[in-house]
């Protein structure tokens, strides 16, 4: 085991302390804050809201005193302007009630206190109006999805290919070859590359969720990290096998970055006859696990194929690394 | 003791064997300088003794206990020096040495104790990428000595080093032989073959042309004559007298104005020369 801590403990020094690594592994987290500029922010200084006739001029000028207020002439048009990308709230009376509607691509805190506001706002001193959120775009725009589950696939792939870096730098400078000749077999070099791809997945994701304002979904995220530690393992050890130095493992890269988020997210505009010729990618069981998350739908069974399926393929990919490296699998 | 055995390696498995028949032992407490142009097997051989490529005929024994059932407790033993120095430049000198200690499963060497030995001490905490050439060279040399090993394998440990460094590695080569370890040493440096080997190996186009003791080697191949420099009259002469002719060489010694005495003992150098007919460069 000291020789698994001491390996996990060099792994982060290398890590941080080469710059395109450290980058690699902040990168989610700054994905997900463009995507947040993007698809509407959960932290918007300013709350932005838009009405329709049936607010009153009266609650208009309270309304404005907490936020921007736009007003259009009718329903349908205040929807569409909800229905935007910018995270806009409409506000709608009925029955003496407070319905704010909302896109649904925010973040649930969005959700929650945007309708707490306005119902505390147009209610009487220190009295809360009753009120009711309601999204009107259901399940978000294909933009939306696509980017989504492209950024948490990244989220996942970054922690492969950071470590796999890590492998290129050791056959690079043939400080491999010293650890092959050392009591660490295989198995255990196998486990000191998975754990810091693991743990660096579980950082990604969890990151990606909070700042994206899905922090209900973050446990199942973590979940699905957990079951893609061999995904993540494929990345790192074919990057580590067919490349050994760094203007190679540029190369490696682009062509694993469309196999590992590419061709799964390609899957959302095959028609359903044809998904099976996806069955055997286990980026494909990731998309589809990520596509149910988001849906609310069960993504246990999704996460288990990811790592049944990833069995294979990485066992295969660990073959070509250890005859690459000349470490010996039987030791 | 390490015993090799009729070893053959063929690389494509077409027939054209990069080394054959290698037959050799190294007893413990000994050092074996194995010597060879680039390309000749020496890392073919090294790779196999290290388990780094299966064997495919031949033997290679390790105090009886073949290569091919060694288990991870073999390499607990082993330390191996490569002449391309394999270390991590983004670690310091000690992390290098602390991380790799931590591999092992016996009781390892105090890292600051060996960088001390081999004049690293204050560059200890420098990142190895800022190091030079020689200090890169003593470090992966530290390294190898980490665990005590019981087998030491040595590729080229003195080279680019100056020459009081490289004495200070002779030393620690010598320590190792004199607790009973096993040192496999391979190099170029005729010089450094000569002053620690306890028996040499010539390796050229993947077969053993030549091994012995460099004394005996010295023996076979070098002239027992001895060339005498005299002065006659204004002129300086030289004559070449056989050491098997005591008369001659009494005589010129007692009646002759003798400027220089030279003895013909061949060099490895030279024996490598006549063995190969090539000479022995990198």
């Amino acid at each position: 085991m000291k020789g698994f801590f001491a390996s996990v403990a060099r792994e982060f020094k290398l890590i941080f302390r080469n710059g395109i690594s450290a980058f690699m592994v902040a990168s989610p987290a700054i994905l997900a804050f463009v995507f947040i500029l993007i698809f509407g922010a959960v932290n918007a200084s300013q709350l932005q809201l838009a009405i329709d006739p049936s607010v009153s001029v009266a609650q208009e000028e309270k309304l404005l005193r907490i936020a921007e207020v736009e007003r259009f002439d009718d329903t349908a048009a205040l929807e569409a302007r909800v229905r935007e990308t910018d995270a806009v709230a409409g506000v709608v009376m009925e029955n003496g009630a407070v319905r704010v509607l909302v896109e649904g691509n925010e973040g649930e805190e969005f959700q929650q206190a945007t309708g707490m506001i306005v119902g505390l706002t147009l209610g009487t001193t220190g009295e809360l109006m009753p009120y009711q959120s309601e999204i009107v775009a259901a399940k978000g725009t294909m933009a939306y999805t696509v980017t989504m589950i492209s950024m948490l696939l990244m989220s996942l792939f970054i922690g492969g290919a950071t470590v796999g870096l890590s492998i290129v730098d050791e056959r690079e400078g043939g400080a491999i070859r010293a650890v092959t000749v050392s009591p660490m077999r295989l198995s255990g070099y196998v486990a000191t590359k998975l754990f810091p791809a693991l743990l660096l997945g579980l950082f990604g994701m969890a990151a990606a969720g909070f700042i994206i304002g899905k922090a209900a979904l973050v446990p199942q995220y973590l979940l699905l990290a957990v079951c893609s530690v061999l995904v993540s393992g494929m990345m790192t050890f074919a990057i580590g096998a067919f490349a050994n130095n760094q203007i190679a493992a540029i190369g490696v890269l682009k062509l694993l970055v469309p196999i590992g988020m590419m061709l799964p997210v390609s899957a959302m505009f095959v028609p359903q006859q044809w998904q099976f010729f996806y069955y055997i990618i286990p980026m494909y069981w990731q998309y589809r696990a990520l596509s149910a998350i988001l849906s609310g739908s069960p993504a246990l069974w999704y996460m288990l194929l990811t790592l049944l399926v990833s069995v294979p393929w990485f066992l295969a990919i660990l073959g070509m690394f250890s005859k690459k490296t000349n470490f010996q699998r039987g030791r | 003791m390490i015993q090799v055995n009729q070893v053959f390696h063929d690389y494509e498995g077409k027939g054209k064997c990069a080394v054959s028949d290698i037959t050799f032992s190294v007893e413990s407490g000994s050092i074996f300088g194995f010597l060879g142009p680039s390309g000749a097997g020496k890392s073919t051989i090294q790779n196999i003794m290290t388990g780094l490529l299966p064997i495919q005929k031949g033997e290679v024994l390790y105090d009886g206990k073949s290569v091919r059932h060694l288990n991870t407790g073999f390499f607990n033993q082993i330390g191996v020096s490569f002449e391309q120095n394999n270390l991590y430049s983004s670690l310091t000198g000690l992390e290098n040495l602390k991380y790799h200690a931590a591999l092992f499963s016996v009781p390892t060497v105090n890292p600051m104790e060996l960088l001390e030995r081999v004049g690293l001490r204050e560059d200890a905490n420098k990142r190895v990428s800022n190091y030079s050439k020689g200090m890169r060279q003593r470090l992966t040399f530290a390294r190898s000595l980490i665990n005590k090993p019981q087998y030491l394998f040595l590729d080229e440990p003195t080279s680019g080093l100056d020459p009081k460094t490289a004495v200070g590695i002779r030393e620690l080569i010598l320590e190792q032989k004199a607790r009973g370890a096993a040192v496999f040493l391979t190099t170029h440096s005729m010089e450094l073959a000569d002053a620690l080997s306890d028996t040499v190996a010539f390796l050229y186009g993947g077969v053993i042309a030549a091994m012995d003791t460099p004394e005996a080697l010295k023996r076979v191949y070098g002239k027992r004559e001895v060339r005498v420099v005299y002065r006659e009259g204004e002129e300086e002469r030289e004559r070449a007298i056989p050491l098997d002719d005591k008369a001659a060489l009494s005589a010129m010694l007692t009646t002759a104005d003798v400027v220089k005495l030279h003895s013909q003992e061949a060099t490895l150098e030279e024996i490598f020369l006549r063995v190969t007919g090539k000479e022995l460069t990198a």
